[in-house]
């Protein structure tokens, strides 16, 4: 138990460099993006004139008056509060609108992971087992198809037939629970197929290793060795994938996002980078970089319940 | 085997609950809009289900009507106007009715002589929905909050853009009320047209800040009930309202971002209509009620103008002769015939048909005079050809086809010895770009900024012009400064009318910039719904209604 919290701690205090580093690029990005944010403001719709003067004040009003150091550190200062600021375009909160956001992203990442992991796994699984066989050529052709489809095909394919069509789900908006399905869909499919391929040959490098040949000797079936032996050992390519794909949906899936009316983080950060809206932009990065920081401790704690050696490397070390 | 069908069927459980834990809470009064909510029902055939049931009774009365438009139609307490004028909750003094300033919550108006003392006699009839009656005082606390600097993604809302020098607001009596003014000002009701006089009911805003606390309440014929962030805005009528009445209860404008998706979802039957500029592009328009006959299009004229801007910096363009020859190898039929399907007119004056001041001139196509022009000036200035750089706005590009016309463009131009390559940037590129200089020639959009052109001509073609500085058009014409001098003072609107002629013509004749087409508001409806009719912003809610 000890060495299992000892190699959290260690895990957590290499993060404050990378947290320091996160902030940094989140500011700078915000910062160096082409487009005056002051100009946004005063001119929306880009065909309204204001004097010097109204452009110093509101410059100061934001705040964008002082050196960007000086910027950085009052930011930084307002994020150990829980304060990212106010959207400069639409005045609302930013931890508001997170706050609301995230649990929509969240979901839809969810979905998309269910259905990845039923679909990408189990047919990784059944190609292992059935190796060189007709279903191993259908479904390695199936997962090479959803490998190679842009993501913004698949979901007009997908709204033209199951909203158009046969009017089985609606094309956008989460007014209710069934909206989630095809964007949900549309992220998984892509990822489906490199899991289902992840899946296969990691099953298959561990089917060649001496452990797997003594369970065969004592008497195991080909499908028992792999379900039962084989697939546990051969999953930490797979998690590490499942876990980049997840943070990447949590991060903001924007283009699906935006296709399909959801309102999470992809499309406010789509909307924010359309507006210029700096400290949106920030915001977005700095979480988006977190989630990926916390996926990577949690891919760490995975990689140590999963595999033996590791576990038993940390306790060694 | 068992195991793994209990795992299966816990997964499949997992699913589902996930699924329908995702369920948004339901706002009130949605009965059609419940048709999205059935268990993995079919939105559209729900709807048109509820429809045909409600039907029985008063469809209008028990079923909602849902929209979309491409933005929130709801932008919240943080901005100035809260809300989009198409949702009919707010109103402002005078509304501006395709060009003429008509009467709103101001009954009518009057000023003295000099035009520094301007008079207001205000609705006594008109009431916030909260039951708080619109009269001098409500009015000038609506004032007094645009001093708080509010900002909005809309327009600018100020005392000093809606007031331009003005010493002192007073109430008269109850329905009255009188501004001064240090300076005369000749086109106040242009100026407080629609977004530069908005009205809201003093209890739903801030008296410090000005900010609106929780929903805003007009006093349109409709009121909002709810609204979630981003999704979607619901509007009730407004039972007291003193003017004619909307005839459906409901409405539920809808946010969706993605052009393609808005008109599947119009397909799907999951939305009624389409509104606001460039929900819908008029070729995806024209294409859809062709091909299906479930959908009507209905056009109305727009105040926007599709336009060539030019930096005069360019030494080129700097020469009257290159602006001339290009105005003329512009062939406007064909960009409106072929490019826009035949739907909109070609543009030769400045200001939009839809401008009062409209002055109708008529240019001519003649690629043989451009030539000749063109290369008059290139000779001149001992060069072969003339290399130049087109921006666009990419919004602008998407929501109305302007990459076609700027491909055409470059095609014809190169005969004249001008090549260009055309730039879409992102928004703030663009105006970075404009700002710095670093483009020849746009392919813009855009119409005035209130009824009176007086500041839109200021603003681009005077020499002092802000826009015309700081987005580096860098024209200059002596007659047009000495014209736009004029004008504000004039109070006599036939004096003012004849003035704004000469300016236009003016720039017309120095070809300061390239009028292409007046454009229109393409609106596309489902015949389920009938009187779908377009408006300056987004289209008439209070005359729809359910087809019998």
């Amino acid at each position: 138990m000890w060495t299992f919290i000892r190699y959290i701690l260690k895990k957590i205090a290499l993060l404050v460099p990378v947290l320091v580093g996160i902030s940094v690029m989140a500011f700078a990005l915000g910062a160096m993006s082409p487009g005056d944010p002051v100009d946004q403001v005063l001119n929306p719709n880009g065909n309204e004139s204001y004097t010097r003067e109204e452009y110093d004040q509101m410059s100061a009003r934001m705040g964008l008056d002082k050196p960007v150091h000086i910027q950085y550190i009052n930011w930084l200062g307002n994020l150990s509060r829980g304060d990212l600021g106010r959207s400069f375009f639409t005045n609302k909160s930013i931890v508001e609108q997170l706050a609301r956001r995230i649990p929509i992203s969240a979901r839809l990442a969810g979905l998309s992971m269910i259905v990845t992991v039923v679909l990408g796994v189990g047919g990784g699984v059944a190609m292992a087992v059935w190796k060189d066989r007709f279903l191993d050529h259908l479904l390695g052709a199936c997962s090479a198809v959803a490998l190679s489809v842009p993501g913004f095909w698949t979901a007009i394919v997908l709204m033209g037939l199951f909203a158009e069509k046969w009017k089985l789900l609606p094309t956008s908006g989460i007014v209710s629970g069934t909206g989630y399905l095809l964007p949900a869909v549309t992220l998984a499919i892509p990822s489906t197929g490199t899991c289902a391929r992840l899946t296969r040959n990691a099953i298959l490098d561990e089917v060649g290793r001496q452990y797997v040949t003594v369970a065969v000797s004592k008497g195991l079936s080909r499908r028992q060795t792999i379900v039962f032996h084989a697939f546990g050992n051969g999953l930490i390519p797979v998690v590490t994938y499942l876990g980049t794909h997840m943070a990447g949906i949590l991060g903001g899936a924007s283009i699906v996002e935006t296709i399909f009316a959801i309102p999470g983080i992809g499309s406010y950060a789509i909307s924010a980078v359309q507006s210029k809206d700096y400290y949106v932009v920030q915001a977005y990065v700095l979480f988006s970089g977190l989630v990926y920081v916390a996926v990577n401790i949690l891919l760490d704690l995975l990689y140590m319940a999963i595999n033996p050696r590791i576990r038993r490397g940390e306790a060694g070390q | 085997m068992r195991k793994r069908f209990l795992a299966l069927f816990l997964a499949c459980s997992a699913a589902m609950a996930f699924t329908s834990g995702c369920e948004e809470g339901s706002a009130p009064g949605q009965k059609a809009a419940r048709i999205q909510e059935d268990e993995g029902g079919s939105a559209a055939e729900s709807q048109k289900t509820s429809w045909e049931e409600e039907a029985k009774g008063n469809p209008n009365e028990e079923t909602e009507v849902v929209i979309a438009t491409y933005r929130d139609a709801v932008q919240g307490s943080g901005d100035a106007f809260y809300c989009w004028e198409g949702t009919y909750v707010w109103e402002a003094l005078t509304t501006n009715n395709g060009g003429v300033i008509e009467p709103w919550l101001a009954q009518s108006w009057e000023h003295n002589d000099a035009c520094t003392e301007w008079m207001f006699r205000l609705r006594d009839d008109a009431f916030f929905t909260d039951g708080i009656q619109f009269n001098a005082d409500t009015c000038l606390e609506n004032i007094d909050r645009w001093t708080h600097g509010i900002t909005s993604t809309y327009t600018s809302l100020s005392v000093e853009k809606s007031f331009p020098n003005l010493d002192k607001m007073e109430k008269v009596d109850e329905f009255t009320v009188k501004f001064t003014f240090t300076q005369p000002i000749t086109t106040l009701e242009y100026i407080l047209s629609d977004y530069g006089s908005p009205m809201f009911s003093p209890n739903c805003f801030d008296k410090e800040t000005g900010v609106i606390s929780d929903y805003a309440v007009g006093t349109g014929p409709y009121k909002i009930t709810d609204h979630v962030d981003a999704e979607y805005v619901l509007l009730e009528r407004n039972d007291d309202y003193y003017g004619e009445k909307g005839k459906v209860k409901y409405f539920r404008i809808r946010c969706i971002p993605d052009a393609q998706t808005r008109i599947s979802a119009l397909k799907a039957g999951e939305v009624m209509g389409l509104a606001d500029n460039g929900a819908i592009t008029m070729a995806g328009a024209k294409n859809l009620c062709d091909t299906d006959d479930n959908f009507s299009m209905d056009s109305t004229p727009s105040h926007m103008t599709e336009y060539i801007m030019f930096n005069c910096n360019n030494e080129f363009l700097a020469d009257r002769r290159m602006r001339e020859a290009l105005n003329l190898a512009t062939d406007r039929e064909s960009v409106c015939r072929v490019l826009y399907n035949g739907l909109l007119e070609p543009a030769y004056s400045f200001l939009s048909a839809q401008s009062v001041f409209h002055l109708d001139l008529q240019g001519e196509y003649d690629l043989e005079r451009a030539k000749a022009l063109a290369r008059e000036v290139l000779d001149e200035k001992g060069a072969d050809h003339a290399d130049m750089t087109m921006i666009i706005r990419s919004s602008t590009a998407s929501d109305y086809n302007c990459k076609a016309v700027a491909e055409y463009l470059k095609q014809v131009y190169q005969e004249l010895g001008v090549f260009f390559n055309i730039e879409i940037v992102d928004s703030s590129i663009y105006k970075e770009r404009q700002q710095e200089g670093s483009y020849d020639m746009t392919l813009t959009v855009f119409g005035m900024n209130n009824g009176d052109p007086a500041s839109t001509f200021k603003q681009y073609f005077a020499s002092d012009g802000n826009s015309n500085h700081s987005l580096n058009y860098n024209y200059y014409n002596e007659k047009i400064d000495e014209l736009v001098a004029k004008a504000p003072a004039l109070a006599d609107v036939e004096e003012r009318s004849r003035i704004y002629n000469e300016i236009q013509t003016v720039l017309f004749e120095d070809s300061a910039c390239i009028p292409i087409c007046y454009q229109i508001n393409v609106n596309i409806h489902n015949k389920a719904i009938e009187h779908y009719r377009g408006r300056t912003f987004g289209v008439g809610l209070p005359t729809i209604s359910w087809t019998e």
